[in-house]
């Protein structure tokens, strides 16, 4: 049976990474997205942070926003060096033709040294992709391209 | 056998075809050993891919997979589709987020007794020089957004034009470096600022910067052409375009994404979103894919300086007594305009090839003038503690598989079990143990990489040398590794 919470799941996957993940609420989702991610490339995650970061996104669909949420937290540690985490606040809303994302969160430095080190994520996939509403909430499979 | 629905047919010697059924456009075909095969059919993934991989629109004679088939996005890993250059459509799936990344082969005049002594020093040299890792950058001056553009359009030349390598080294890579579409203006402002300080940098994950020797002569006519002998040292780079590369492609899924939908096209997966290839979509993608093809020649292109660099510094000898000379570079992610010939007519088609090589035959007009009798070199490396091969293209490619062959060995274990399997073992010392000096800028990334982590290259060579495929010439022991 479905256990309720926010949660994701690795499943096996011998080239890349796969998660199935789940959460309570579409922004949760989001959230856990990002945490599974970063699974991927630390071991641990910052404390809260006195920097924040605002970030506002907006896609064609609800699976394109998400891609395009983790690629851009791809997108700032690659190429900023910086981390944003905890997540503090995400709000999804959606227009007539758009569907829009509003994300503050903590921002720590990377050090160069430290990323050098990291598993790279070359992208976030589209592949099996489809984020479905379920008795407990919402789910999808979530593809890494490492 | 049968598979869901699908029924599978083993037509020949490590041939497996699936027939045309359902909304399948054409057959799928797999090349794989009959063994191979029950672990496909048990992990489920690679051959379902390679049936939606069928479902393109305008697919051209069968969607075919390679023996290193595995479970990618979209394609499978090892996948290969022609579609009609007319009809058919573009798909960046079919050539993924490290648009040719591919595996570059040099030549020295150095045996393995020369460099034996030198070996650790030489890997330090090519460990400073060579940028590794997540984020690496700066092996160059970071390139100005006008500079960058132009080395987009003018691909591996424009190297060769600032000093690394020479002229004739563009005779020696695939599409000699350059695809000739290429347009800066089809690529994001995010893409050129990922671009700008990466030219030269070898990234992480599977890539990887080798000294090898050459351990095992198959032809020894062959080996001879490409100037290869026993004992002899190389130098084997496997890496592609970077964040670049990663920034086109998803620029560019979100394009088609959309467009799928403006044309109607049912596709299976979303990350096979595709556009027609004469749709003005479709040519943006293949303009700025060319940019970033383009940018992955420059990039293999300035690493084989810098590592002819750390040699002469380590040895302390003359450019002409190191001998160092581009053996062949080949591409094994990327989508090309190709002629081949369908029902006895050229015909003009979009080769998808997602973790496959070019191995175009003797006598074919896109390969250099040497190698005219031999064939395409092929080169398909395999684990950092075990071998690669080189190989060549032969005719019976161009019958069967539109002039591809496999592009590695494939994984056996997830990273994630390998980081475990890893654990409390020093597996720098475990390979020092087996001949082969590694540095790394992370050990999580030796882990990753382990030589257990991969399946045997030489069963998947094997499979393409006995179908008359790509046929071996040399088998390369590595001696020292460089990685992120």
């Amino acid at each position: 049976m479905e256990k309720s919470g926010n949660y994701f799941h690795l499943i096996n996957h011998t080239a890349d990474a796969a998660f199935d993940i789940r959460a309570d609420s579409l922004e949760n989702l989001f959230t856990e997205a990002a945490k599974s991610m970063y699974s991927l490339l630390f071991e641990e995650l910052p404390a809260s942070s006195s920097q924040k970061t605002d970030l506002a996104l907006s896609a064609y669909s609800v699976e394109e926003l998400l891609v395009s949420f983790l690629n851009e937290l791809l997108y700032l540690i690659s190429v900023k060096k910086r981390i944003l985490y905890p997540i503090i606040l995400l709000k999804i809303d959606s227009t007539e033709k758009s569907i829009r994302l509003n994300c503050r969160a903590g921002s720590h430095k990377i050090s160069a040294r430290k990323l050098a080190r990291l598993t790279e994520i070359k992208a976030v996939t589209y592949h099996q992709l489809n984020i479905k509403r379920t008795d407990k909430g919402f789910y999808t499979r979530l593809v890494f391209d490492l | 056998m049968q598979f869901d629905s699908f029924q599978i047919n083993l037509i020949a010697e490590n041939l497996f075809e699936i027939p045309r059924t359902g909304p399948m456009l054409q057959p799928a075909r797999i090349y794989a050993t009959p063994q191979m095969m029950q672990s496909l059919l048990a992990e489920k993934e690679p051959i379902r891919q390679a049936i939606h991989v069928a479902q393109l629109p305008g697919i051209q004679k069968y969607s075919l997979a390679m023996p290193d088939i595995h479970w990618g996005y979209g394609f499978p890993i090892g996948g290969v589709a022609a579609t009609d250059w007319q009809e058919g459509v573009i798909s960046p799936g079919g050539v993924g987020y490290d648009i040719n990344c591919g595996v570059r082969l040099a030549s020295t005049s150095l045996t393995t007794e020369g460099v034996k002594a030198h070996l650790s020093s030489l890997i330090n040299h090519l460990f400073n020089t060579v940028p590794t890792g997540v984020g690496s950058s700066n092996a160059i001056k970071k390139l100005s957004k006008q500079e960058l553009k132009k080395l987009l359009i003018r691909g591996a030349s424009w190297a060769i034009e600032q000093g690394y390598g020479l002229r004739n080294d563009l005779d020696f890579i695939e599409e000699n470096g350059c695809l000739p579409d290429a347009n800066p203006d089809r690529v994001s402002e995010r893409a050129l600022e990922r671009g700008q300080s990466q030219v030269g940098t070898l990234g992480s994950g599977n890539h990887f910067l080798e000294i090898d020797r050459v351990d095992k002569i198959f032809d020894s006519r062959a080996a001879a052409v490409l100037g290869l002998f026993e004992d002899q040292v190389v130098v084997l780079i496997h890496t592609g375009s970077r964040g670049f590369g990663y920034q086109v492609c998803d620029d560019y899924l979100k394009v088609m994404g959309r467009a799928a939908e403006k044309y109607h096209l049912h596709l299976p997966d979303r990350q096979l979103a595709s556009a027609p290839v004469q749709s003005p979509e479709g040519q943006q993608y293949l303009q700025a894919m060319a940019c970033a093809a383009n940018f992955a020649w420059n990039n293999r292109q300035v690493i084989m300086s810098l590592a002819e660099d750390a040699f002469l510094r380590t040895f302390g000898i003359s450019p002409a007594e190191l001998g160092f000379h581009l053996i062949y570079d080949v591409s094994h992610n990327i989508a090309k305009k190709e002629t081949h010939r369908i029902d006895g007519k050229p015909t003009t088609v979009c080769v998808h090839r997602k973790g496959a090589t070019r191995a175009f035959p003797p006598g074919h007009p896109q390969i250099p003038t040497k190698y005219q009798t031999i064939g395409q070199p092929v080169l398909i490396p395999g684990d950092m503690a075990r071998y690669s091969f080189v190989c060549l293209g032969t005719e019976r490619a161009m019958e069967e598989t539109f002039g591809s062959t496999c592009h590695g060995a494939g994984r056996l274990l997830s990273r994630h079990k390998a980081k475990k399997l890893g654990r409390g073992r020093n597996l720098l010392k475990e390979l020092s143990g087996k001949g082969v000096l590694v540095q790394a800028r992370g050990m999580a990334t030796v882990a990753e990489e382990m030589p257990e982590a991969y399946k045997d290259v030489a069963d998947v060579v094997d499979i393409m040398h006995n179908s008359g495929i790509s046929t071996k010439v040399a088998r390369l022991k590595p001696l020292g590794v460089i990685k992120g």
